[in-house]
Parts: structure tokens; C-alpha cells; sequence
């Protein structure tokens, strides 16, 4: 049991202890201490519950002098809203979702983009620079940078001799 | 044959009138717990429980049964209270007095008189103790204690998130925890 299950456990109109619950706050002070603070509460709401007066007359539907335009009004307004306020939560819903999503693809479309450009692979392949060249000498022009494997390479084509290399 | 409250709506909507006295039964009882300690006045919360179900009895073609009715009801029961109370504007009687022609009346005629007493005592302290917490989070508590609501059905009801709902009722508990035993001179 986590911690918000052991709330709506502790706050349920008509309470019964279990072996979750009592094992979720013998284990976890935070929700034990949220149980003595709110027991004199909880306790008064719960009592009061059964207190309250039901009377027993039955229900008349001829007597309507009470129903008003008003209240009419308003149940068919909440009626017309609950469906809505259902679709209007999925709705909002997958619309962050689309959000979160656009924005993740942008990003990363970005992040990429630029990763791309500065990528030794990408530089490397662009050189048009042959393998044997030797890169020490080629320092000072305008060689782009080239990657580890290259660099062995020149220096291997400058300074082992040629028959060991073959 | 237990009948779901969107069932016996659906036979409600095709001409059963029987279906919806089911649920008036089922529910005038939790509506009015809660309409009282709102309203403070026992007489005016049967006016509005009986107008709200009523209301809802003359909407009920309005109704899509694949949604929650007791959602439906509750929220209607909480927006007829709201203007209840814009148009009387007057300040809550919950807590505090009482009647002395009941008292007497009591003790004189019940054995358990002054267990009523006492009873009626504590419940007018705690409507005070509600009617003194702002008024989201008395609604959370009267929904999850009198009402027996889910949290996600007070989070529709009143128009919140469900966290905001388990917010409202834990922050209410805490509020009522600090004053209820100042109100009811040490007692817990």
C-alpha cells in the first residue's frame, strides 16, 4: 500500500481497519503521525454521519411547488456539462501530450542538427584529404579537423618505413 | 435484481416513474446529510434535496446514462445550495443553540434524552466547525463523510483535480482537528 491509498483508506466515511493498512502505518511514520493528527477529526465526521436526521417521509413527485426554472435549468446544464467536462479531460490530456511531444521532436531535431554539424564522423567524411597525407606539415592551412584514426594514419605514413608498413 | 443508478435512470427516461423513486430512496438520505450541514437549517435542506431531485426528475431526458449519476446529482444538489445561500445572504444558524420545547420534550418522553442532547450538541459543533472552514474544503469533507463520495467523484463534483480534492479534504481534517476540541471545551 502506498501512502495515497493508506489517505483514502484513513478518510473513508464508513471505516473498517485492515491488515494493509495497519502494516502501511506501522511502517511509515509520516502517514502514522497524519492518522493521530486528523483521528479527533476524523472521529467527530464519522459520528456525526450517523447523527444527522433522515426523516422518513416518503417522496412525493406531484408536490412540485418547490421545482423553479432555475433548478431545472441548472440539472440540465450539468447534465450537458458532465460529458463535456469528460471529453474536455482527455482532450486537454492528449493535447499536452502532443505538446510535450512537438516540443521533444523540435528539440531534439535541433540538438541533433547542431550535434551533427560539429560531428568528427560528419567532418571526417567531408575531408577530402587523402589517408597517407601527412597532417603535421598541413598544420598551419586550412585542414579541417580530422579524427584520431587519421592522425595515426599520417603519422604512420610519414615515419614507419615502408616495408614494414607493407 | 440491484438495479445501477444509470439503469434505473435509463427506465426513468423510458416512462418508469417506479425507477426513480429507487433512487430517491438511495439518495435523499446522504443529500440531505450534507444539504443540512451546508445550509445549517434543517427545514430549508428538505426544500432543496426535494428541489433538486425533483430537478433532476424534470431533467432527466437531459441525462446521458454513460455518465455518472451520482456525480450528476451531487453537483446539482452543491450549485442549488450556492444559490440558496447568494440569495438568502444570511448568516449560517448552524451550531450552537438548542431548542428548548426538544429538550423538554426529550427528557420529558425518551429515556435517551439526554444521549439526543448531547448528540444534537456535538453535530451542531461540528456544522460550526465546518460552516468556519473556507467552503471548498467543508464541501470536500461533507462529500467524503456524509456523501460517502470517491475522491474522484468530489473532483468532478466541485469541479477540481482529484489531488485538489484529496488536498481540500486533508487540509479540512486538519483545520477541524485544531478547532473541534477548542469548540467542544476540550473535549476530542
Amino acid at each position: 500500500m502506498k501512502c495515497d491509498q493508506a489517505f483514502e483508506r484513513l478518510t473513508e466515511a464508513q471505516f473498517t481497519d485492515d491488515a494493509d493498512l495497519t502494516r502501511h502505518l506501522r511502517e511509515c511514520p509520516r502517514c502514522r503521525a497524519m492518522q493521530q493528527t486528523l483521528s479527533p477529526a476524523l472521529k467527530w465526521m464519522r459520528e456525526s454521519r450517523h447523527d444527522v436526521t433522515e426523516q422518513d417521509s416518503p417522496w412525493h413527485q406531484p408536490s412540485a411547488a418547490l421545482l423553479t426554472e432555475e433548478s431545472v435549468a441548472v440539472a440540465v446544464d450539468i447534465a450537458q456539462r458532465l460529458p463535456r467536462a469528460g471529453r474536455n479531460a482527455v482532450m486537454r490530456q492528449a493535447l499536452g501530450f502532443a505538446l510535450v511531444a512537438t516540443f521533444g521532436i523540435a528539440f531534439g531535431v535541433l540538438v541533433l542538427g547542431q550535434h551533427k554539424e560539429e560531428s568528427p564522423k560528419a567532418v571526417l567524411s567531408a575531408s577530402p584529404l587523402p589517408k597517407t597525407m601527412c597532417l603535421w606539415t598541413q598544420r598551419d592551412g586550412e585542414s579541417p579537423r580530422q579524427s584520431a584514426a587519421s592522425v595515426v594514419d599520417s603519422c604512420i605514413a610519414c615515419h614507419v618505413p615502408a616495408m614494414i608498413r607493407n | 435484481m440491484d438495479f445501477s443508478d444509470e439503469d434505473l435512470m435509463r427506465r426513468t427516461q423510458a416512462g418508469n416513474f417506479s425507477a426513480f423513486e429507487e433512487l430517491v430512496r438511495r439518495y435523499r438520505g446522504p443529500l440531505l446529510r450534507v444539504a443540512a450541514s451546508k445550509l445549517g437549517d434543517q427545514l430549508a435542506a428538505e426544500d432543496l434535496v426535494q428541489e433538486s431531485l425533483l430537478a433532476a426528475f424534470a431533467a432527466r431526458q437531459t441525462f446521458n446514462p454513460q455518465y455518472a449519476f451520482r456525480t450528476w446529482m451531487w453537483t446539482i444538489l452543491l450549485r442549488l445550495c450556492q444559490k440558496y445561500r447568494q440569495r438568502e445572504s444570511r448568516p449560517i444558524r448552524a451550531g450552537g443553540s438548542i431548542d428548548p420545547q426538544r429538550a423538554d420534550g426529550n427528557a420529558g418522553t425518551d429515556p435517551c434524552g439526554l444521549a439526543h442532547l448531547l448528540q444534537s450538541e456535538r453535530q451542531d459543533l461540528l456544522h460550526q466547525a465546518l460552516a468556519e472552514l473556507p467552503e471548498a474544503e467543508a464541501d470536500a469533507l461533507r462529500l467524503r463523510f456524509f456523501a460517502g463520495l470517491k475522491f474522484e467523484e468530489i473532483a468532478v463534483a466541485m469541479a477540481s483535480s482529484v489531488s485538489g480534492a484529496k488536498q481540500r479534504v486533508k487540509h479540512g481534517l486538519e483545520r477541524l482537528a485544531d478547532r473541534l476540541p477548542m469548540l467542544s471545551g476540550g473535549e476530542s
